[in-house]
């Protein structure tokens, strides 16, 4: 014998009884499972009640599967991503998504499996190395037993030779153990890996699933942002411009016959112009501020704050980047809040927040402005303020809180999802 | 002439009642939308009425649904539909109920106080007013073998102005030609486009919208 030689069987019996907690405690669940195989199998086959409780036991199931995805999990270092909520709705929505879910199939393949031969053969694998040291045992205390109850291994010990030979017994179980144990605890791993897993295909299709779905509502958002621009333009701009053109020709009639309102003409058709060019302005800015390119959102929104004439206080921790079209329409929402600020609040004091909440895909951009002014912002006369922010987060299916009772204060709350 | 009018920005519906006022037109209604117009048509009894196509309260085309309504209340009512740009796909919707008394022009157009005026007198007397712009959508349409393709240069002119509902006198002085021409030009024309010969103006524009349209 080398030293190796001893090294590996030492380093092999160290890993079987590294697994024997393990596969112990996945006895037991293995028989739970197969109580519960045993629980579906019954209420499958008597058909009226148990078709009524049968979504309750597969609830039940769903749930044993996702604390036999943690246990597997924790034993092999990573996690096991969990395919599917747990069933909700009425009897009827249950049942129905039960037999249309794949996953649910999945979960009774790998009850089947974990619960009857699973538990066969586990059962077998730790009932080796107790049965191994009975046998290695037994020369040392069959002599002290009634001949009445002899010792008993794989037979009855009634003589040293025999005792002898349940020693060479017990020391073959042991070394079967040896190599069995740690092979059968992997045997369990990949079954529960490969059945309650995601398979990789599914885990494709589930996320072709998800883009195509963040994808759409990305393209959603987009419409209606150009729907937004379009009318922004429209209303304004395009309208005014009419105005320029419409008033320099009533001027150019006026000319011969009345000249004394040409210039009251002119100065119309002047300030409609301006007009026009100021609010092209604004759409132009809308669609995206050139300082947000410049400054970054939280740089962006601390020049607003600077500007606002009502003290205000800015808080930007844990804000993190998101689209382009997103950090615009927040940076919009804090100037036209400010804006109602600094017109209609009269307040001493205004607060901003910009904080980024929740994880991909559930990313939210979370915008908070307050004031302590006088409020009624919900029926203010120039209310346009408010009903372009809800526009422009509507664009985004975001969510606008406003409360702002008569007499204040003012709170505007705006969630921007910053898709996935 | 008496006017009533629907449009939803103040500062054109101030600059067409100061236009129309200065040239001696009554604008009997100025409303910002198109149900205060129609609420009071028939005590009113207005010449014509000038409506833009987005109205509140949704924008999209009130308008021209008002129009349409305006129509089923006092038949024939002359209406001119305003419009920030103009879709030939509009047009079809406005012609649909007959083309006699109704007009469709691009908002700016006002600004060509002339050409304006003229566009109100010709819906009034029952005429059909189009957009070059809705003509030229139609026009630029390509198809192989198209009837149109056949057609001389000047024909088309004539086709086009035609379409915008002019009438023959007219043609002939924006073409510097004689009448008589015209009419040639008119006859060769219904002739390569396989349309029956129609005198009466807006009759004249159908045919030739429905042609454009059906290609």
């Amino acid at each position: 014998m080398t030293p190796g030689l001893t090294g590996r069987i030492r380093a092999r019996v160290v890993a079987a009884a590294r697994v024997l907690p393990f596969l112990l405690a996945e006895t037991a669940r293995s028989f739970i499972s197969f109580l519960l195989f045993s629980l579906i199998l019954f209420l499958a086959i008597a058909v009226s009640i148990g078709w009524v409780a049968l979504p309750y036991a597969i609830n039940l199931l769903d749930r044993w599967a996702e604390a036999n995805r943690r246990w597997i999990g924790t034993h092999i270092g990573r996690a096991i991503p969990s395919d599917h909520a747990p069933l909700t709705g009425n009897w009827f929505e249950r049942a129905h998504a039960m037999l249309r879910a794949p996953s649910v199939r999945r979960d009774l393949a790998w009850l089947v499996g974990h619960g009857v031969p699973g538990f066969l053969i586990t059962l077998t694998a730790v009932a080796l190395p107790l049965g191994a040291v009975n046998a290695i045992l037994i020369p040392a205390y069959w002599w002290v037993l009634p001949e009445s109850e002899p010792a008993s291994s794989a037979f009855e010990v009634t003589s040293w030779p025999l005792a002898w030979a349940t020693l060479l017994l017990g020391l073959a179980y042991a070394a079967v153990a040896v190599w069995l144990l740690p092979l059968v605890a992997r045997l369990r791993v990949w079954w529960s890996v490969r059945w309650l897993g995601r398979g990789q295909t599914q885990h494709l299709s589930q996320q072709v699933t998800e883009l195509t779905a963040s994808r759409a509502s990305a393209l959603e958002a987009h419409g209606a942002e150009l729907r937004r621009i379009e009318r922004d333009l429209h209303d304004g701009t395009q309208n005014k411009l009419v105005g320029v053109v419409m008033h320099l020709g009533i001027l150019e009639r006026s000319l011969g016959r009345e000249p004394e309102q040409v210039r009251p003409l002119l100065e119309k058709a002047q300030a409609a112009a301006t007009t026009a060019l100021s609010e092209l302005r604004d759409v132009v800015r809308s669609i995206y501020p050139p300082v947000l390119d410049e400054h970054g959102l939280d740089g962006a929104v601390a020049n607003a704050v600077a500007r606002c004439p009502v003290p205000c206080a800015l808080d930007t921790d844990g804000l993190r980047r998101a689209p382009t079209a997103v950090e615009s329409a927040a940076y919009f929402v804090v100037s036209e809040a400010l804006t109602n600020v600094a017109k209609h609040s009269r307040a001493g004091q205004a607060w901003v927040t910009i904080t980024t909440r929740g994880t991909s895909p559930d990313e939210r951009l979370v915008v908070e402005v307050r004031d302590e002014g006088v409020g009624g912002a919900e029926d203010a006369v120039g209310g346009t303020g408010i009903a372009g922010i809800r526009r422009r987060v509507g664009a985004f299916v975001g969510v606008v809180e406003l409360s702002s009772p008569d007499g204040g204060p003012t709170m505007l709350r705006v969630e921007l999802p910053c898709g996935s | 002439m008496r006017v009533v009018i629907a449009e939803d920005d103040a500062l054109l519906r101030e600059g067409l009642v100061l236009l129309l006022n200065n040239e001696g037109i009554e604008v009997v209604q100025a409303a910002d939308n198109a149900n205060d117009v129609l609420a009071r048509l028939e005590e009113l009894r207005p010449d014509v009425a000038v409506l833009d196509v987005r109205l509140p309260p949704t924008f999209t085309d009130e308008g021209l649904r008002a129009a349409i309504r305006a129509r089923t209340l006092i038949p024939g009512l002359p209406i001119l539909v305003l419009s920030a740009y103009v879709e030939d796909r509009y047009a079809t919707d406005l012609l649909a109920g007959g083309a006699a008394g109704l007009g469709y022009l691009l908002k700016e157009r006002v600004g060509k106080v002339a050409t304006f005026l003229d566009a109100l007198d010709r819906v009034v007397e029952g005429g059909t007013v189009m957009d070059p712009e809705v003509i030229s959508q139609l026009m630029v349409r390509q198809r192989r073998d198209d009837p149109i393709e056949n057609l001389t240069p000047r024909e088309r002119e004539v086709l086009a102005l035609m379409a915008e509902g002019h009438g023959n006198t007219h043609i002939a002085a924006s073409l510097f030609v004689s009448e008589t021409a015209i009419s040639k030009h008119i006859g060769n024309i219904f002739a390569k486009l396989d349309l029956a010969p129609s005198d009466s103006g807006h009759r004249r524009v159908l045919a030739v919208l429905a042609h454009l349209r059906a290609r």
